[in-house]
């Protein structure tokens, strides 16, 4: 029987319509100005914008059946969305303040069909049951394959992990929001030092010592201000962002909750995870922290920026393997034992990311003396960066368990990959003809992750090395 | 080290004639700097250079087709199909048949014209290309593949 969403949902769709709408409302507003008729157009506005959020209301139905959830809608174009509930992939569920009354939330189910960036289907306001019972049916359509072994294991306990408010703490405090503030923070700082040039001569020259001092205790009280302010804003960010974060995990069902305003919740089917990446900021890597991510096939995080889901923000290192083996399939997760470059492949690094760090430093010189001195300041910086990413180049083979695990360090981050071999897509080895000289090989592993491709690239890997991965992966002994 | 198949050496044609078609398109700036140079007096030199591009691009392109001949392989195994390309930049594919999702078989007019079909592999995440095979060829290895991945599970 097809169900109509809660009558909030009206109210909704007017917002969006409202905010789709803003520039056309604002630009009749601005020309029909101090004319009579002004009253009448916003009357008319408004009553056909009610009119189509009544109509969209009117014509969205959806019904959950024993094998799929089905949801018609459209006015103009009538869609009639079939997903069958062995084929979902995650469920979200968005719970936004002025939800909260009524116990109403929006419901994304995504599959991972990849030919469109946005969830499959979407419901927009629906009581909370509707999610109870969509995960209930998963579960049921996902299980009925291996009946027998369900069978065979005692019904396991709910694992539950709670964010503590202390390593929430921690967790905001090494967040790095700052670094983009910090950067605007020192072009602004130049451009303080360029008005400094321009003041004449004399003027400096009679002040000098009394002027520089003042102005650069100005400087430095105005960037110690705006990093605190900063500081507290991302703090505050992370805060609201993974406030009461809770995992928790039901024989394969995987379920994650956060958020102090909108309450996000992702559902996801641990089976269908495809990958567990542990990623370290320089930062945080100082204070033995790391940040537990799967990657997914199919968008599971509410921001679009971050298309993988956080499964546990931050974890003292000594806890990471033991929750890995808690929350997902790989029971055997544990610290590897990476193999690593050699020297030809250090000195690339290095090499390739002095000659980045060139490119600004050339023209400063050139052009920019005697400040332009300063950018030589970035060489040892890039030099840093490049021995930081060779250091963290590496991978170690389970052939037991046919797990991969692949680790990079990028622009101060550094990621561990744990992969199954069944959830490689594709292997590629890469190299330049100069390359192949030296015996050396770059090695890319393709893994789904959201609608797209995650690329784990360990460059300047021997030739022999990127072979042994190839091999192991096209199962030859 | 897989033995890899070489593909069929009407390819070579083809690619050279596409080499030529694309310093067709590098006509275009050409005409644009001779243009500039009668309407707005640009320096002569500029047309100098952009006629030596002219002929270096497809010259270079053109030079290098046996080295991308004898570099570009392929080889379908019951589990495994192995790509690889390039001469200076070289590159090897390894795609397992159970991950691919679709294979398309592609024919532009000179493909046609060599009789040959270029067949495009897809997973879940990833997209490849054997550039050219015949025909015959091209249809078998669609079977292939096609029966080799669904034998296997087919949920990504």
């Amino acid at each position: 029987m097809p169900k109509h969403l809660h009558p909030l949902a009206i109210l909704a769709k007017l917002i969006t319509l409202f905010r789709q709408f803003i520039f056309p409302w604002i630009f009749v507003i601005w020309t029909q100005w101090q004319r009579p008729h002004l009253p009448l157009l916003i009357l008319l506005g408004a009553v056909l914008l009610i009119g189509i959020a009544s109509l969209d209301y009117a014509l969205f139905t959806y019904e959950l059946t024993d094998k799929a959830v089905i949801i018609n809608h459209g006015i103009f174009v009538r869609q009639h969305e079939h997903i069958p509930y062995d084929r979902i992939q995650t469920i979200q569920q968005t719970q936004a303040w002025y939800m909260r009354p009524f116990g109403l939330i929006r419901l994304q189910i995504e599959t991972s069909g990849h030919d469109k960036d946005r969830p499959e289907a979407t419901l927009p306001v629906v009581a909370i049951t509707v999610y109870d019972t969509l995960l209930k049916q998963r579960q049921r359509a996902q299980n009925k394959p291996t009946t027998v072994t369900a069978v065979a294991t005692p019904k396991q306990p709910t694992n539950t992990y709670r964010i503590q408010p202390s390593d929430l703490n921690i967790y905001a405090l090494t967040s790095q929001g700052i670094i983009p503030l910090a950067a605007a923070i020192t072009w602004l700082q130049n451009r303080l030092q360029q008005l400094d040039n321009f003041m004449p001569a004399r003027f400096t020259n009679g002040l000098n010592q009394l002027m520089h001092r003042s102005t650069f205790a100005g400087i430095l009280t105005l960037i110690i201000f705006i990093l605190l302010i900063s500081l507290l804003i991302s703090y505050c960010r992370e805060i609201i962002r993974f406030y009461h974060f809770t995992l928790s995990r039901q024989e394969n069902q995987l379920t994650t909750s956060r958020g102090l305003l909108s309450r996000d919740t992702v559902a996801v089917a641990v089976p269908k995870i495809q990958a567990v990446v542990l990623n370290q900021t320089l930062l945080r890597q100082f204070f033995h922290l790391t940040t537990l991510q799967v990657l997914l096939a199919s968008n599971a995080a509410s921001d679009e920026s971050k298309r993988n889901l956080v499964l546990i923000p931050v974890l003292k290192r000594t806890q990471v393997w033991s929750e890995i083996q808690r929350f997902t399939n790989l029971k055997t997760a544990r610290q590897p034992h990476l193999t690593t470059l050699g020297k030809s492949g250090y000195w690339r690094f290095i090499r390739n990311s002095l000659l980045l760090a060139l490119l600004p430093i050339l023209p400063c010189l050139i052009w920019l003396r005697p400040f332009g001195y300063f950018s030589l300041l970035l060489l040892p910086v890039a030099y840093g960066l490049g021995h930081y990413a060779a250091r963290n180049t590496g991978f170690e083979i389970m052939a037991a368990e046919d797990i991969l695990y692949l680790q990079y360090g990028k622009h101060a981050l550094r990621r561990l990959f744990i992969v199954p071999r069944s959830k490689i897509q594709a292997l590629s080895q890469r190299q330049t003809i100069w390359m192949a000289k030296r015996q050396l090989s770059h090695l890319n592993v393709f893994i789904r992750s959201g609608n797209g491709v995650e690329i784990v690239q360990l460059r300047y890997l021997t030739t022999a090395q990127s072979q042994q991965v190839a091999q192991w992966f096209e199962g030859f002994k | 080290m897989p033995q890899l198949q070489q593909l069929p050496p009407q390819i070579k044609t083809a690619w050279r004639i596409s080499a030529l078609l694309n310093a067709i398109w590098l006509l275009i700036p050409l005409v644009g700097v001779i243009l500039a140079h009668y309407f707005w007096h640009w320096p002569f030199f500029l047309i100098i250079i952009v006629i030596i591009f002219v002929l270096v691009v497809p010259a270079v392109q053109l030079a290098l087709v046996p080295y991308r001949y004898r570099f570009t392989g392929y080889a379908i195994k019951p589990e495994f199909v192995i790509l690889q390309t390039g001469f200076i930049f070289r590159k090897q594919d390894t795609i397992p048949t159970a991950r691919i999702q679709n294979v398309t078989l592609e024919q532009g007019p000179l493909l046609r014209w060599q009789k040959l079909q270029a067949v495009r592999i897809v997973t879940a995440a990833t997209s490849h290309t054997i550039e050219g095979v015949t025909l015959d060829v091209a249809d078998s290895l669609r079977a292939t593949i096609v029966r080799f991945a669904t034998e296997v599970q087919p949920d990504a």
